[in-house]
């Protein structure tokens, strides 16, 4: 004979196994139990409903605790160094690439601001279109001349 | 040709790409154009720059 605890939930039936929960006691001192599936629908309702009381918790335990999540973070990073930190570096390579084929509005303002006091905020639209402009022509001017010396080649 | 602003230097630049795309203008000419283009660009820049800079300093009156 098995010792598997067997309940019945109005919901969803019969509950055998790892469908079963334990959930506090009962006032008789046994053990309680509730279904798995209901008891999830249940927080789920219950964090859809109190989302935002929550978020403003937590935002305010951090900035009160800024010291402690600082720790808890650097400890994960750590702790996770070598997961986290090659795709980091490959993420920012290929955004990099990107930025330098695509000529991207974010790579343009880092070159227009590079050397200088200028921040993104502070670029124009104008100046961003000029610069990307000033680079396709050295860019065609480079492709051209590397035909011409092929042709010369041949 | 008078250029005034930054948006009247790239209709010039790209107006120059097309002549070289169609004879007009031959390559060496476009880099004399592109090195003339760059030169405006970064006064333009250092314009900004200076314009950002002389916003930032405070206005204290001394008296």
């Amino acid at each position: 004979m098995s010792n598997e605890i067997t309940r019945n939930c109005k919901k969803h039936g019969n509950l055998i196994g790892s469908e079963i929960i334990r959930k506090g006691k009962l006032k008789s001192g046994n053990q309680a139990y509730r279904c798995r599936k209901c008891m999830q629908e249940l927080h789920k309702n219950n964090y859809n409903k109190n989302k935002n009381e929550l978020y403003e918790k937590i935002k305010k335990y951090k900035q009160e605790n800024k010291d402690l999540v600082r720790k808890w973070k650097r400890d994960f990073f750590v702790k996770n160094r070598e997961k986290y930190l090659p795709s980091k570096r490959l993420r920012d390579r290929e955004r990099h690439k990107k930025g330098v084929k695509d000529l991207t509005d974010d790579y343009l303002k880092h070159l227009i601001s590079k050397r200088s006091s200028i921040k993104y905020s502070d670029i124009p639209k104008s100046l961003i279109e000029l610069k990307r402009c000033l680079l396709m022509t050295k860019r065609k001017i480079s492709e051209v001349s590397k035909s011409n010396k092929m042709d010369h080649k041949k | 040709m008078k250029i005034k602003n930054a948006e009247q230097l790239r209709n010039f630049v790209l107006k120059s790409i097309e002549d070289l795309d169609h004879g007009i203008i031959d390559v060496e000419k476009l880099s004399i154009i592109s090195k003339s283009a760059e030169a405006i660009f970064s006064s333009i820049k250092l314009e900004l720059a200076y314009n950002n800079m002389r916003n930032e300093v405070p206005n204290i009156d001394f008296l």
